[in-house]
C-alpha cells in the first residue's frame, strides 16, 4: 500500500482506494448484509396477535355505536317522548358509529330524517336501554380480554421476532422440495450443457485453420449479441403448441395437429432445460475452448499414432487438459441456471414445475414477504457457494483460474 | 549539468528473511564513471533502485551532493535511470519521449521541442524526432533513452545493464559512445552490469559485488591486477587457480604447498603458515619456461584455440586445468608435454573463499 | 500400443470421429441460428400471433404501425408501443450510468490488485470477482433491500443501475487486469524517474495505454447492461427497461412487435460486427 502511494502519489492512491471501498462496501457487502439480516429476521404478518387486535377494534366500534344509541335512548327517556321515531340509527347499521356525512352525528340529532328501523320501535325505550347497557358491559369485558390476549400474543411474537431461523424453519415442505429439485434441475442443465458444448469447444480449438476457429466462434457469439430474452422468445415460438416442432411432427405424420394432437412441449421441464442450455451456452463453450486452445495438437496426433481410440484420446488427453475450463463452465452454468428467473418464468409459465427463483419472485412481488424471500435468495447464494467450493475441490483449480 | 557525489551510508535492504544488500558504505565521486559489477542476484540492481528511489532501504541513507535523499520519491531526486528494457513510451514520438521530463515540469511546447532536438543531435539522432520508438533500431533506441534521461539534467545517471539486449558489435560501439557522452556532460554515471569486460572498458572505478556484499572497490586496473578476494579474482577476467596450504611467508611473498610442489606469490591477505589458500596466476602471465621464471610446472597441451592476436592454450596436469595465453608470433603452437614458468611477483595468493563459477 | 499402426503407409481408413464431429458442428449451427431466423421471419408475418409458419402475408406493420386517415390505430406497431420506447430510453439511461460507474470501479480495482504486491490481494480479488459468481437474482434482491432499508430509496432506475454495476464492474476489472499485467512496469517508473508526479505519469503513460481497454470495457458494460434481465427485474421496482418490458409482454400477451425489436437487434449486431471487422482489417493493413 505504501509502495502504491509512493508510486501514484497520495491523491491518486486515495481515489483508487475510495473507489474500491465504495464498490466493495456499497455495492457488494452492505446489500448482502441487508439481505442476510432480513433472512434471519422473522416478520409476523396475519398472526394471532394481529387477529386479536383486529377483533378488539371491531368490538370497540360496536361499543361506540351502542353508546351512541344508549345516549339517544337516554335523552328520549328523559324527554318522556314515547312512540316517536327514534333519533338514532340502529346498532345493526354497521356504519352508524362512524361520523360520515350521510349519518347523523352524535349531539346533532336530525329528527325525522332517518328512517325508522322496523323491529326497534316495538320495544319500550326503558327495556331497550336496559338490554343495551347489559350488552355493552359484556362487550367491554370481552374487549378487555381480547386486548390482553393481543398483548400477550404480541409479546410472544416480539420474542420470536429479531434474530431467528423461522424464515427457514417455517418454510413449507413444498418450497423445500422445490428448492431441492431446483438444485437437481440446475445440475442437469450443467451436465447437459457440458455434453452439448464440449464437442463444439473441441472443434473450435482444434480446427484445421485459424479462420475456421474464428468463424465458429463468431457463429457462437452472434446469437449472444441478441438479448437473452429474445433468445428465449425465439425458442418459445418453436416449442409452442402451434410452433415449429409440432408442425414438423405433424408433417412427419407422428401427430395430427388438426385433431388437437399437439404436444404441449412448453409444459415440460425438458423445454426449460433446453432453452437454458441454449441461453447460457456461451459460458460453457468459451472457458472450455480457452483451455483446449492451449492443448498442443501434436499431443493428440501422438496419441492417435500410438493407436489410441478417439474416446481414449478425449478421456486421457483432451479432457484432463480442459479441466480448468470445464470447472469454470460448470460453475458459471450452474450459477446462472439455479438463479435464472427469465427462463422458467417465460418458457411455459405455470405449466412446468416451479423453479425456486419463481418462488422467490412471488415472495417479493406477490405476497410481499421480503424476509422470507431474502431467506430463499440466501439459500440460492449458499448453494452456489458450496457448488463453487465443491467444483474447485473436485477439479483442483484455484479462484484465479475461475475468473478469467 | 554537473555531476554530484553519491554516498551510501550503511545502506542495506532485507526482504523478510532474505538479505538482498548488506549494510554498505560506498562513495561515488562527482563526475565519475562508476560500475557496479556482479552476477545476477548479487544485489546490484537493488542498490540502483535504492539510489533512484524506487525502493526504500530497510536501513542506512543515500546522499546525493551531500543531501539526504532517503525519504524522497524518485521524481524528487536529481537522478535519471536508464532501464534495462529502456522503457521508451511506445505511444509517443521520439521527441515527445525525450521531452517527457520537461513536459512534466510544465515547460512550454516550443522550448521542449527545441531542447529535444538539441539532445537528439548530441546522441547523433537528429532528424528522427517524429518517428516512434518501434521504428528505430536497437542502438538508436538506446541513444533515445540516454537523451531522454539527460533532458532532465540529472546530477547522476543510473544505467541498469542497458546494453545487454544489443548484439556484440553494437555493444562495443555503444560502450565508446556512452563513455564519450559521460565525458562531455560531466554527469556522474553509475553503471550496473554483470559483464566484466564492459565494466573494465568504460569505468573509472568498479565495485565488485557478491551475495549482497561489496567485495572490492577500486580503479579498473587495480581490480584486474590486484583482486582482493578469490571471487573478484575469478569473476573479473580469466585466472588460473592452484589450491593449497600456506607453508611460510617472508618479504611480501608467501609459499603455498600444492600438488605441484611449492609455489609462491604475493601475500595479499597477509597469511601466516598452515592456512587454506588459493594462488592465482593470469593466463597472460604464464609462458613457456624462461630463465627469469622462478616457478615451473610441467603440463600436457590438450588444445590450442586461436583467438587472433594470441592462442588460448588449454593444458592439463593431473586433475588441474591450466590456461595459458601465448602471443601469436607466426609459429605453430606447441604440442605434447611442455614446461611452463611464471614469476612469483605476478602470482597472487588469497585466503581460500568463494569462486565466481563453481 | 501397436507401433505398426503408426508406420507410414498404414493410413487410418476413414476418421469416423472427425466425420461425426463435423456433422455435429453443422447440427449445432442449425440449433444456434434456426430459432433466430424463425423469430426474424415472424416479424414480417401479418399474423398477430408471432409465427413463421402460419403465414398470413408479408407486412412491415409491426415496425411502422398502421393508422387510418382519422389517426385511429389499426395495427399497433413499434411507434404505438410507447412502453417499449420508454423502456428503451430507460435502458440507455441505465447503461450510460453503468458505464460511468463500473469502468472507474473496475479500473480502480485492477490498479489496486496489480500494483500492490501484498498478500491481501488474494481475498480482495475474491471479493471483487464474487459478484460474477453470485446469481443475478441475489444481486438484484440484495440491492433493492439495502437501498430501501438503509436510505429509504425505492427500487427504480437508480437501484437497477447500481445492481448491474456491481457485477459489470467485475467484468471491467478482469479486462483491465489482463491489460495491466501485460504492461511493462518500467514505463511508469521511467515517467516518475523523469520527474513526473504520480498523477501525471498515470495520465500521460498508463491511461493512453489503457484507452483501447476502456473503450472495450464500456462496450461490454453497455451490452451487459442492456441484456440483463434477472438482476434488473428485481432491482427496478415498478419502473421498467426494454428487456423487462419484453419479459412482461411475453407473459401477458405476445405480439410480433417483439419480433420486430429482435430484427432491429440483429441488424444492429451485424452492422457493428461489420464495422468492427472493418476497423481491424484497416489496422492490420
Amino acid at each position: 500500500m505504501g509502495e502504491m502511494a509512493r508510486f501514484y502519489g497520495r491523491f491518486l492512491t486515495g481515489l483508487i482506494l475510495a473507489l474500491v471501498a465504495f464498490w466493495f462496501l456499497a455495492l457488494i457487502l452492505m446489500p448482502q448484509i441487508s439481505m442476510i439480516q432480513r433472512a434471519f429476521h422473522y416478520e409476523a404478518r396475519d398472526g394471532a396477535a394481529a387477529q386479536a387486535v383486529l377483533e378488539a377494534n371491531r368490538l370497540q366500534q360496536r361499543v361506540a355505536t351502542m353508546n351512541f344509541d344508549i345516549r339517544a335512548l337516554e335523552r328520549e327517556v328523559a324527554a318522556g317522548v314515547s312512540g316517536a321515531a327514534p333519533a338514532a340509527p340502529s346498532p345493526s347499521n354497521p356504519f352508524a358509529g362512524l361520523p360520515s356525512p350521510g349519518a347523523p352525528r352524535p349531539g346533532l340529532p336530525t329528527p325525522g330524517l332517518t328512517p325508522s328501523p322496523g323491529g326497534a320501535s316495538a320495544e319500550a325505550p326503558e327495556a331497550r336501554l336496559e338490554r343495551l347497557r347489559a350488552e355493552r358491559d359484556g362487550l367491554t369485558e370481552t374487549i378487555a380480554e381480547s386486548r390482553a390476549t393481543a398483548q400477550r400474543l404480541r409479546a410472544e411474537e416480539a420474542a420470536a421476532q429479531g434474530w431467528s431461523l423461522r424464515n427457514f424453519t417455517l418454510m413449507s415442505p413444498l418450497h423445500w422440495r422445490i428448492f431441492g429439485l431446483t438444485l437437481v434441475y440446475a445440475l442437469c442443465v450443467t451436465a447437459l450443457s457440458f455434453l452439448v458444448c464440449y464437442p463444439i469447444a473441441y472443434a473450435a480449438a482444434q480446427a484445421k485453420t485459424p479462420r475456421r476457429t474464428a468463424l465458429l466462434l463468431l457463429a457462437l457469439t452472434i446469437p449472444y449479441a441478441l438479448n437473452e430474452l429474445l433468445r428465449i422468445f425465439a425458442w418459445t415460438m418453436i416449442l409452442a403448441n402451434q410452433g415449429l416442432l409440432n408442425h414438423a411432427l405433424d408433417a412427419l405424420g407422428i401427430i395430427d395437429l388438426s385433431q388437437g394432437g399437439a404436444i404441449r412441449w412448453l409444459a415440460s421441464n425438458g423445454s426449460v432445460f433446453l432453452v437454458m442450455v441454449y441461453t447460457y451456452m456461451l459460458f460453457m463453450v468459451f472457458p472450455i475452448y480457452g483451455s483446449l486452445e492451449t492443448l498442443d495438437r501434436n499431443q493428440i496426433e501422438a496419441a492417435r499414432d500410438l493407436g489410441a481410440s478417439s474416446w481414449r484420446i478425449h478421456w486421457r488427453v483432451a479432457l484432463p487438459h480442459a479441466r480448468p475450463g470445464v470447472a469454470v463452465g460448470a460453475i458459471m452454468t450452474f450459477m446462472l441456471a439455479v438463479g435464472s428467473l427469465s427462463v422458467p418464468q417465460l418458457v411455459g409459465p405455470g405449466l412446468h414445475p416451479d423453479w425456486f427463483s419463481q418462488i422467490v419472485n412471488r415472495n417479493f412481488f406477490e405476497s410481499n414477504s421480503w424476509n422470507v424471500g431474502s431467506a430463499q435468495a440466501l439459500l440460492l447464494l449458499v448453494s452456489c457457494t458450496i457448488f463453487i467450493f465443491l467444483v474447485m475441490r473436485v477439479f483442483r483449480v484455484g479462484i484465479r483460474e475461475i475468473a478469467r | 549539468m554537473q555531476g554530484q557525489e553519491v554516498a551510501l551510508e550503511r545502506l542495506g535492504m532485507r526482504f523478510g528473511e532474505f538479505t538482498a544488500v548488506e549494510p554498505t558504505d560506498l562513495t561515488i565521486k562527482a563526475g565519475e564513471f562508476f560500475s557496479i559489477l556482479g552476477p545476477s542476484g548479487c544485489g546490484k540492481t537493488t542498490i540502483l533502485r535504492m539510489v533512484s528511489g524506487f525502493q526504500s532501504p530497510s536501513e542506512g541513507r543515500v546522499l546525493i551532493g551531500g543531501q539526504d535523499m532517503t525519504a524522497l520519491p524518485p521524481n524528487k531526486r536529481p537522478t535519471a535511470l536508464i532501464f534495462q528494457t529502456l522503457a521508451l513510451f511506445p505511444l509517443m514520438t521520439i521527441w515527445e519521449n525525450v521531452a517527457f521530463g520537461l513536459e512534466a515540469q510544465g515547460v512550454p511546447k516550443a522550448r521542449r521541442r527545441k531542447r529535444a532536438e538539441e539532445l537528439l543531435d548530441l546522441v547523433a539522432l537528429g532528424g528522427q524526432e517524429d518517428k516512434r520508438p518501434s521504428q528505430l533500431s536497437g542502438g538508436q533506441r538506446q541513444r533515445v533513452a540516454v537523451a531522454r534521461a539527460l533532458a532532465v539534467e540529472p546530477a547522476v545517471l543510473l544505467l541498469d545493464e542497458p546494453l545487454s539486449a544489443l548484439d556484440l558489435k553494437l555493444r562495443q560501439h555503444m560502450r565508446a559512445e556512452l563513455k564519450t557522452i559521460q565525458r562531455r556532460t560531466g554527469v556522474t554515471f553509475i553503471y550496473i552490469t554483470h559483464d566484466q569486460g564492459e565494466a573494465l572498458a568504460m569505468s573509472d572505478r568498479v565495485a565488485v559485488m557478491r551475495a549482497g556484499r561489496v567485495e572490492q572497490v577500486g580503479p579498473t586496473e587495480e581490480i584486474y591486477n590486484r583482486p582482493a578476494t578469490s571471487f573478484a579474482a575469478t569473476f573479473v577476467g580469466e585466472n588460473n587457480l592452484f589450491r593449497g596450504r600456506t607453508a611460510g611467508a617472508e618479504g611480501g611473498l608467501v609459499e603455498v604447498e600444492t600438488p605441484f610442489g611449492l609455489l609462491r606469490g604475493q601475500n595479499a591477505d597477509s597469511l601466516g603458515s598452515g592456512e587454506e589458500a588459493m594462488l592465482f596466476i593470469r593466463p597472460e602471465r604464464l609462458a613457456p619456461a624462461r630463465p627469469e621464471h622462478d616457478l615451473r610446472l610441467r603440463a600436457q597441451v590438450e588444445r590450442a584455440d586461436l583467438e587472433g592476436p594470441f592462442f588460448n592454450l588449454h593444458l592439463r596436469a593431473g586433475d588441474q586445468r591450466i590456461l595459458l595465453q601465448l602471443p601469436n608470433e607466426g609459429a605453430t603452437p606447441p604440442e605434447g608435454e611442455m614446461e611452463l614458468g611464471f614469476s612469483s611477483r605476478d602470482a597472487r595468493v588469497l585466503r581460500a573463499g568463494a569462486l565466481a563459477h563453481g | 500400443m501397436s507401433v505398426a499402426v503408426a508406420a507410414p503407409g498404414a493410413r487410418t481408413p476413414t476418421d469416423w470421429s472427425g466425420v461425426i464431429l463435423k456433422v455435429y458442428v453443422a447440427l449445432f449451427l442449425g440449433f444456434m441460428f434456426l430459432p433466430i431466423l424463425l423469430m426474424a421471419g415472424a416479424a414480417f408475418n401479418a399474423n398477430p400471433t408471432p409465427s413463421a409458419l402460419d403465414w398470413r402475408g408479408f407486412t412491415t406493420d409491426w415496425f411502422t404501425g398502421r393508422t387510418d386517415e382519422a389517426g385511429r390505430v389499426i395495427v399497433r406497431g413499434l411507434p404505438q408501443e410507447t412502453r417499449f420506447l420508454q423502456g428503451l430510453k430507460h435502458s440507455i439511461l441505465i447503461a450510460l450510468g453503468v458505464i460511468a460507474i463500473s469502468v472507474p470501479l473496475g479500473l480502480a480495482g485492477a490498479l489496486l490488485l496489480t500494483r500492490i504486491g501484498s498478500k491481501a490481494t488474494g481475498p480482495l480479488y475474491t471479493a471483487l470477482v464474487s459478484p460474477l459468481l453470485t446469481p443475478g437474482i441475489v444481486l438484484g434482491v440484495s440491492t433493492m433491500i439495502f437501498w430501501r432499508d438503509a436510505f429509504g430509496v425505492q427500487a427504480g432506475l437508480f437501484t437497477a443501475m447500481l445492481a448491474q454495476s456491481c457485477f459489470i464492474a467485475s467484468y471491467c476489472m478482469l479486462m483491465f487486469m489482463a491489460r495491466l499485467q501485460r504492461q511493462d512496469r518500467s514505463l511508469e517508473e521511467a515517467a516518475l524517474d523523469l520527474g513526473a508526479s504520480g498523477f501525471f505519469a498515470f495520465r500521460r503513460v498508463t491511461l493512453p495505454y489503457l484507452t483501447p481497454t476502456i473503450v472495450a470495457a464500456s462496450a461490454i458494460a453497455f451490452l451487459q447492461s442492456n441484456e440483463n434481465y434477472n438482476t434488473t427485474f428485481f432491482a427496478i421496482g415498478s419502473s421498467w427497461t426494454l428487456v423487462t418490458e419484453i419479459g412482461a409482454r411475453m407473459r401477458f400477451g405476445v405480439s410480433p412487435t417483439i419480433n420486430a425489436i429482435g430484427v432491429i437487434f440483429i441488424l444492429l449486431t451485424v452492422v457493428f460486427a461489420a464495422l468492427w471487422a472493418f476497423s481491424l482489417r484497416k489496422k492490420t493493413a
